[in-house]
């Protein structure tokens, strides 16, 4: 049996993808300079080099992590369809190149096409390579945010049908009920959320996790976008709520755009690009809604680490982290953060 | 002065070796690799966590929690955890819907105490005294 402990061991997993590549490409390929990427919130992420003549093409391996049962993610042949049909339509991601088989020995996951660049977010932010791109980040993303949100979510069979489309606020408050762990503030949150929930108006197709960490950037702007994970169906104010989240901006809390800019810049560039207005008021409670979410995805990393599940010190810290993104959360329910 | 160290041991008490502990996996980090510096970078943060919370005195809170408790009118003697599930399900009830104002006060205060010892600094200056 394949087990994450097996997946842990370096030199199983280069065999393994060895096997696998070679059933694909022919016994005359080799495999190279493989390394584990951030173990991220539901998808392991495995580097490598498929060798042939002298032309080495760089790949990723992303491989489920979380029981599908207890996951709020997609399943890996659902994000792998999404990663298809917004390749198919434009949208700057990874090329998706095949899904893995029960043969292959490796779980649930899929390969696509690696792609060099930066992401981590403070560096985005705050390093002087990047500083003069920041407006550049920002319109790119209201424009990316645009054409997606136009692409038919009928595409992808199942989108429509998650809680998250259907009942955005019901499926956060189902996930942090499987924990069992008290949190009087997310309590307070939800509470808040549903007296002052808007209208949400058309389901369209959502990344879900759109923000600044999730891309990969170059010193020309934004290559493509990562972890589509989240994706589902909804108010497009959701996915800018979300971008807009207090969490997101890194230590700079003045620029409430993904770190990147103001709202105001950012949401103008996403009406120029959709032609669609900007509801102001749904997108700040789309804020707070993303505030509270993520508290409940680090408690969710925090019950991997102590289940065993995924053992790491960046999960174990996901518990502690719950507090600081509560101490937010009031804060701004308060209006005392913006 | 350390609040839950047993005090019998010999020296380094409990807070000194957590800080042996740091300060070589923080001679470690320039050396190491992306991936395992940010772990090397969260173990050093867990470390601090736990620092704290042994300096922190038991009491630190205890006004805001005794006003949540006052909310509840609940006269049973409950643990900490039964406390919190109870204030859980009667804000998820709607109970405590008249009251959302001073909820959100005593709620920020409670978080408060937990933030002291995850991230002292994140705290505005009100909230920490």
């Amino acid at each position: 049996m394949v087990t994450m402990q097996n997946y842990d061991n370096i030199e199983y997993l280069s065999e393994t993808i060895r096997v696998c590549i070679k059933r694909r490409f022919g016994d005359d390929c080799e495999i190279a300079n493989i390394a584990l990427a951030t173990l991220g919130g539901s998808n392991r992420t495995v580097l490598f080099n498929v060798v042939r003549g002298s032309y080495p093409l760089r790949l990723v391996l992303r491989q489920e992590t979380v029981p599908s049962e207890y996951s709020p993610f997609l399943p890996s042949d659902m994000q792998y369809r999404v990663l298809e049909v917004v390749y198919e339509h434009g949208i700057p991601v990874p090329r998706p190149l095949f899904e893995l088989e029960a043969a292959d020995n490796l779980g649930q996951g899929y390969v696509v096409t690696a792609v060099p660049g930066e992401t981590l977010p403070k560096r985005l932010i705050n390093s002087a390579e990047y500083v003069t791109m920041r407006a550049r980040f920002l319109q790119q993303s209201a424009e990316i945010l645009a054409k997606l949100h136009t692409i038919d979510h009928v595409l992808v069979p199942g989108l429509s049908a998650l809680q998250e489309s259907s009942d955005p606020l019901g499926a956060q408050i189902a996930l942090y009920d499987r924990y069992g762990e008290p949190h009087p503030a997310i309590e307070f949150a939800f509470r808040y959320l549903a007296k002052y929930e808007p209208e949400h108006g058309a389901k369209n197709f959502l990344h879900g996790d759109f923000r600044n960490g999730n891309m990969i950037v170059g010193t020309e702007g934004i290559r493509v976008l990562l972890d589509w994970e989240c994706a589902h169906t909804g108010s497009v104010m959701e996915e800018i709520g979300w971008f807009c989240a207090r969490s997101w901006r890194f230590g700079r809390v003045d620029l409430a755009a993904g770190g990147f800019g103001d709202r105001e810049t950012f949401y103008r560039a996403y009406e120029k690009a959709s032609g669609n207005l900007v509801d102001r008021e749904s997108s700040r409670w789309w804020e707070i809604f993303g505030v509270m979410r993520w508290a409940i995805y680090n408690i969710m990393q925090s019950h991997g680490h102590l289940s065993r599940e995924r053992r790491s010190p960046a999960f174990a810290a996901c518990g502690r982290n719950t507090g600081i993104i509560e101490y937010d959360l009031l804060k701004i329910i308060a209006k005392e953060f913006d | 002065m350390i609040w839950s160290a047993r005090m019998f041991n010999d020296p380094p008490n409990a807070s000194e070796l957590l800080l042996t502990v740091r300060e070589y996996i923080e001679q470690l980090l320039p050396d190491l690799e992306r991936q395992d510096k940010y772990h090397g970078l969260c173990c050093t943060y867990l470390l601090d966590v736990v620092m704290r919370e042994l300096e922190e005195p038991p009491n630190i809170g205890d006004h805001s929690n005794n006003a949540l408790k006052a909310l509840l009118n609940n006269k049973d003697e409950l643990s900490e955890t039964e406390f919190m599930s109870s204030l859980c399900a009667s804000i998820r009830r709607g109970d405590q819907d008249g009251n959302l104002d001073r909820l959100l006060i005593l709620l920020t205060s409670h978080v408060s105490k937990k933030v002291r010892v995850s991230n002292p600094d994140y705290l505005d200056t009100k909230d920490y005294l």
